[in-house]
């Protein structure tokens, strides 16, 4: 039996004609040197319409293999396999040139290695779009850029055109539509979601329905960005899933002139909408929180302080983390109605740091308030403070300083309480540095307390201040881990004699601040309660007169 | 059983018995190891309950080696004192730095604290003495 050959070996003895050529498992065409068709196997007839002695310019003949033959015969051998379709199938042609000039072609039929590969392609390039999804939609917290950029990068990779319906926002939707060309628009429309196939589903977070059933004639108008050519060949409904709420949904159109949506397509779809939804409602959520956030902080703002009835006040805060701007130190001055009347002061901490402890001192900060009649007794203020603040849950605790304040002839009088806080300082006009005689239990945490009050007086040119510990207790130094303390804190007062109130407090925070470097520190809060220097003060108490009433809670820094 | 915190606080039960428990606290008793400190000891309370039953009288915690207490290290003695006070559990305080003995004396706390759980007046003696009774009640 004679040999058939193979691409590699091809057999010396000239071309043999015989029915081996049949058992060959693929298709063989022998040409000869004369560009005639020598012989074929049936699987080749079966693909070429072509027989023995018909020449290779024959129309039946694959333009890709007559080129690759006369290519072969000019250039001699080796050769190198070329590949082509045939009969709507793919195919690779190892030439095996002989001895005598003809070539033997073995047809290998490649058509599923190259699905798989283009499939292959197809994967590789949507994980890299999904990925491209992530990375840009999860670099911004911002609603609408999200939104921009899922609907941008929908209408360029998955459809013609592509619109977010965004949850309703009172009676209207927020609307993003963007078009293949990349040009996003946003609206604000009412809308009916009943009017597409699965869009009040899909808002609600419902799986999305077949694209097959969306007939695409019976979109709405708002439904079809303006510019959108010709008519809707196919459209997608699909929920951008978000935290437990969807984020949306996302319309995708295809025109007609292109080809539906196929079953992979739509499955990838919803792949891009669970990314897409992912990033959309960590940016809702974002934004929702800030939106509390600047709700709440307005109202736990310390207030600005200032002159009322012929008295300095002056307050600094700094929060324990510098990106927060609230926490658990907390102060007021609630002004007399007028100057005969005691103003009344407020200075606190709170057990706890951050938004927590500062919910707390706004809880604080309403009951003092609202307890302001009874300013006259520390004491009962104190106890019905600490009656409200008991809590069976938890035992966060407050100290605090209240501080009454008149004018009399020239002389500020000053009540004044500590409930477990440290006591204020007083600073003379002569320099020395005097501590309050009050001390007090701390409120919300024991069923009864009691504290016992000073009165102090300022003359002109003195100060008393309250502080928090977070001042004293800056922890910094030359070797970082000494606290700044009571005896640093009274030395640095000294000097402040007969200097404003608002320099006072700057003085205390701007060296507490020093000490600290960069190191770690509480909430740091001062409040100063200065006599003006020079009699000053009778002046402005005419003013402060107008002024004062207005000015109770929460102010601006 | 002992509690490794990054914020370099620990917890250790030095001795136990039907009677009375003591706690030996280190480091910093803060916001941030507060909460550690109180499952700790709440662990260590229903362990010994489990083991001996509601006869617990006192809880001792020495505090010899506590760097610093905060607001919210007060806050968390203070919850402590709430769960075990109407257990008829008295805390005692031990060895109390000086930092601690002021806190608790600015902030008016000493007495509730180790108020007397079994109801007689008065409160017990707290503050930095040097002789410990372990070796009578620990066994």
């Amino acid at each position: 039996m004679s040999s058939p050959g193979t691409p590699d070996s091809p057999h010396a003895g000239g071309v043999v004609l015989d029915t081996a050529w049949d058992g060959a498992p693929c298709p063989v065409l022998v040409i000869g040197a004369d560009g005639a068709l020598v012989e074929t196997n049936e699987a080749a007839r079966r693909l070429i319409p072509l027989s023995a002695g018909d020449d290779i310019t024959s129309s039946a003949m694959p333009a890709w293999l007559a080129d690759a033959h006369r290519r072969l015969r000019r250039a001699g051998a080796p050769a190198e396999a070329v590949s082509g379709d045939v009969a709507g199938r793919s195919f690779e042609a190892h030439p095996s040139p002989c001895d005598d000039g003809s070539v033997v072609w073995w047809l290998l039929d490649d058509t599923d290695r190259r699905l798989a590969e283009r499939a292959l392609r197809g994967e590789r390039e949507r994980a890299a779009l999904l990925a491209e999804v992530s990375s840009a939609l999860l670099s911004s917290l911002n609603v609408e850029r999200c939104m921009t950029v899922t609907a941008r990068m929908a209408a360029g990779h998955l459809a013609d055109a592509a619109i977010i319906v965004a949850p309703a926002q009172g009676r209207r939707h927020p609307l993003t539509y963007a078009g293949a060309d990349g040009e996003v628009t946003q609206t604000m429309v009412q809308i009916d979601p009943r009017s597409v196939v699965g869009l009040a589903e899909a808002l609600q977070g419902f799986p999305p329905v077949p694209a097959r059933w969306i007939d695409p004639a019976e979109l709405p108008d708002w439904a079809v960005p303006e510019g959108f050519d010709g008519p809707i060949g196919s459209v997608i409904v699909t929920p951008l899933p978000g935290h437990g709420v969807p984020a949306g949904v996302l319309i995708l159109l295809r025109s007609s002139t292109h080809q539906a949506f196929t079953e992979g397509e739509e499955v990838f779809a919803r792949l891009f909408a669970a990314r897409a939804g992912v990033a959309l409602s960590a940016a809702r959520l974002y934004a929702e929180q800030r939106s509390i956030t600047t709700t709440l902080m307005r109202e736990l703002l310390p207030p600005r302080l200032e002159r009322v009835h012929g008295v300095e006040y002056a307050g600094a805060y700094r929060a324990a983390r510098d990106h927060e701007r609230v926490g658990g130190d907390f102060y007021d001055v609630h002004p007399g109605a007028d100057a005969a009347e005691e103003t009344f002061v407020v200075l606190g901490d709170v057990a706890g740091k951050g938004l927590e402890a500062a919910v707390l001192t706004g809880k604080i900060r309403s009951v003092l308030q609202a307890l302001l009649p009874l300013s006259g007794d520390h004491q009962q203020v104190l106890s019905l403070l600490n009656g409200a603040l008991l809590n069976s849950h938890h035992t966060r605790f407050a100290t605090l300083v209240l501080a009454s304040v008149t004018r009399r002839s020239g002389q500020v009088r000053l009540r004044l309480t500590s409930a477990g806080h440290l006591p204020p300082l007083i600073i003379r006009s002569d320099g020395r540095v005097e501590e309050a005689a009050t001390q007090g239990q701390l409120v919300g945490a024991m069923p009864d307390i009691t504290a016992r009050s000073a009165h102090v007086s300022l003359a002109p040119g003195e100060t008393c201040l309250l502080y928090t510990d977070g001042i004293t207790e800056a922890s910094g130094g030359p070797l970082g881990d000494q606290f700044f303390g009571e005896e640093r804190l009274r030395a640095a007062l000294g000097p402040c004699a007969r200097m404003p109130a608002e320099a006072v407090v700057e003085r205390v925070q701007m060296l507490a601040a020093q000490w600290l470097g960069g190191g770690r520190h509480d909430d740091m809060a001062s409040l100063a309660i200065t006599n003006p220097a020079g009699g000053h003060g009778a002046l402005h108490a005419v003013n402060g007169h107008h002024g004062a009433s207005a000015r109770t809670g929460a102010g601006c820094r | 059983m002992t509690l490794h915190q990054p914020v370099d606080f620990s917890v250790i039960t030095e001795a136990a018995d039907p009677h009375a428990i003591r706690l030996t606290l280190r480091g910093v008793l803060d916001y941030e190891s507060g909460d550690e400190f109180l499952r700790f000891v709440g662990a260590a309370l229903d362990a010994h309950t489990q083991r001996h039953g509601p006869v617990l009288r006192e809880l001792h915690l020495n505090c010899a080696g506590l760097i610093l207490l905060d607001s919210s290290g007060l806050s968390a003695l203070l919850t402590l004192r709430r769960r075990t006070h109407p257990a008829g559990v008295t805390l005692r305080l031990r060895h109390e730095p000086l930092q601690l003995v002021r806190m608790l004396a600015l902030t008016g706390t000493a007495d509730y604290l180790t108020a007397r759980a079994d109801g007689t007046a008065g409160s017990v003696a707290s503050g930095g003495e040097l002789t410990d009774e372990a070796g009578s009640t620990s066994s």
